[in-house]
């Protein structure tokens, strides 16, 4: 087990290093010259000289590849344009708040995700089952950023009950979290829904049954674990989602995380705060699949601890 | 009823398209400035209402659909010829060429497809070849995954090692005999890919680095009525009806349910 796990870490040091060379390129495949984008073509001489030094732009690229991992390890990623500190310095002290805001959507999406899915099979067939489905097939679709416009058209603008935006208190995460929430919810319950009456169908449903186990018993004790196991899979993928769907959920509500920093350094051409953002959400994407992976793997027996092909 | 439901999800979204265009071909003045007609509402000379500059929305929103549509397909087909060639002389060639690949689809699976489709719309600063640029970089993986793996599981089976037995260059039977087995499964990838795209598009448009104004996009829009949700509501709603209405239309294309 911790060996699958040690294994899985020390995988993902290559891909690592190749995400952080991806996002090292960037400045040299986007159009223009690499200082003028790290610093703007408005920069004075002196700004654009010391710039060039400290990335080393005016060495042969391998030498600037090495630069760039050094910035990013010993100086923190190098120094934000705009903000005048290290980027991971920003970066940490907002991620608190993405960190809160996609925990609480995660919770939402899970709980009311498993509550329908259980009242979905309680209920099956009837026209209230069909309208969740319709609805949660709906739902999947929404884009987050109309969802939200939305949102803040009933509660705030119409019942005035919540704030538009803001990250101070309580009241202020809700609008965002259940932006994310709704349509990652929506796309759970399909899962929970048809991985739950898939395992009913199941022969060894059948075979309890005949032995006269009470029904509560066999949906809890064994229909209900099988079914976890894609659905773990699906959080783990769905982490992913909440991250970048919180680029531009916080930048409806003006939430203070990441996504919205990363908006901001688009928009204020801070570049070397994007770079560190981009390795930053893929570090912990490629971690929290890893995370999935094993907790998967701490299940389901069945899945081997060899390293699979992809 | 399987064949119902297939076939309302597209008609629905022909209705759109349809629409976008007939609009447009209609009302081909999107941008021209009213600055007495702000942010009217919804009325008989302008259907959608129009915008904070005066603009007629109704055709507004036609043009963005028409051009998301546009982008989405052309990206979509990028995508699809850039992964499937990839995945071709991989799987047929194996070995390093191979590995190289499956190391370069797991670097650009590391990132969340929206991450990467911002990051490249937000280096070549939008437009739409920007946009273009990242909807291609954020998709081809899927179609590369999938193709290579599609292909791989023919390469041993028996019309494929006879048609190479009778003399066939490697390149031909793959086209005549692999291809039109795989065809199902990509198929169901491109029209994934195609919702995908018209959200991420919309999506990039949104945060100011997808389609320039005064070009519209549904997108912009929707960021635009965002500053007038109080008094102007509609400026947003409509245009997200419209994506939500062509997105939940596309991804239900193939579905049986």
């Amino acid at each position: 087990m911790f060996e699958y796990f040690l294994k899985r870490v020390l995988n993902s040091i290559p891909t690592v290093l190749a995400v952080v060379i991806v996002v090292f390129s960037l400045i040299h495949i986007a159009p223009g010259d690499p200082v003028d984008i790290l610093v703007g073509e408005n920069a004075t001489p002196v700004v654009k000289k010391q710039i060039e030094r400290e990335y080393g732009l005016d060495k042969p690229i391998h030498v600037q590849a090495f630069l760039f991992f050094k910035n990013l390890i010993v100086n923190g990623g190098g120094e934000s344009i705009y903000f005048k500190k290290p980027c991971f310095k920003v970066v940490f002290s907002r991620f608190k708040n993405t960190f809160k805001l996609a925990m609480f959507s995660f919770v939402i999406a899970v709980f009311f995700s498993f509550v329908f899915a259980f009242i979905l099979l309680w209920r099956k067939g009837g026209v209230f089952y069909r309208m969740i489905v319709f609805l949660s097939t709906i739902g999947m679709s929404l884009p987050s950023f109309w969802l939200g416009i939305l949102l803040i058209l009933f509660f705030s603008v119409k019942l005035k009950l919540l704030p538009v935006s803001g990250t101070e208190g309580f009241r202020h995460i809700i609008l965002p979290s259940l932006t994310l929430a709704i349509p990652m919810g929506c796309y759970l319950l399909h899962i929970i829904r048809g991985e739950i009456e898939s395992q009913m169908s199941k022969r060894f449903v059948l075979s309890l049954r005949t032995r006269g186990i009470k029904e509560s018993l066999i949906f809890f004790r064994h229909v209900l674990k099988n079914s976890l196991v894609p659905v773990i899979m699906v959080l783990a993928l769905q982490l992913g989602f909440l991250l970048t769907g919180a680029i531009i959920t916080e930048t409806i509500f003006s939430f203070n995380g990441i996504g919205l920093l990363l908006v901001t350094a688009i928009n204020v051409r801070d570049y070397s705060l994007v770079q560190s953002l981009a390795i930053f959400i893929a570090v912990i994407y490629i971690y929290s699949n890893i995370l999935g992976d094993v907790l998967i793997a701490v299940i389901d027996r069945r899945v081997s601890f060899e390293k699979k092909d992809i | 009823m399987k064949k119902r439901i297939f076939n309302i999800h597209m008609l629905l979204f022909i209705f759109v398209f349809l629409f976008c265009l007939i609009g447009f071909v209609l009302r081909p003045d999107y941008h021209s400035i009213h600055l007495s007609e702000r942010l009217l509402s919804p009325c008989l000379k302008h259907p959608f209402g129009t915008d904070y500059l005066g603009r007629d929305l109704l055709s507004r929103v036609c043009l963005g659909g028409l051009l998301s549509f546009l982008i989405s397909s052309v990206s979509v087909l990028f995508s699809l010829f850039i992964g499937f060639v990839f995945s071709f002389f991989a799987s047929i060639k194996g070995g390093v060429i191979d590995r190289f690949l499956v190391a370069i689809i797991d670097v650009f699976q590391s990132f969340p497809g929206m991450l990467l489709a911002i990051v490249f719309a937000a280096f070549f600063k939008g437009g739409i070849g920007g946009v273009l640029l990242a909807l291609i970089v954020s998709n081809w993986v899927g179609f590369a995954r999938l193709s290579r793996g599609l292909i791989i599981s023919k390469l041993n089976e028996d019309y494929f090692v006879y048609s190479i037995a009778c003399g066939e260059s490697v390149f031909k039977a793959v086209l005549k005999h692999i291809v039109p087995n795989i065809k199902k499964p990509l198929g169901i990838q491109i029209v994934l890919s195609f919702a995908g795209a018209i959200v991420t598009e919309a999506s990039l448009s949104f945060l100011g680095i997808g389609i320039k104004p005064p070009l519209p996009s549904w997108g912009n829009i929707i960021a635009d009525g965002k500053d007038f949700i109080l008094v102007a509501p509609y400026i947003s709603v409509i245009p997200g009806l419209f994506l939500m209405v062509s997105v939940l239309c596309v991804k239900n294309f193939l579905k049986i349910d």
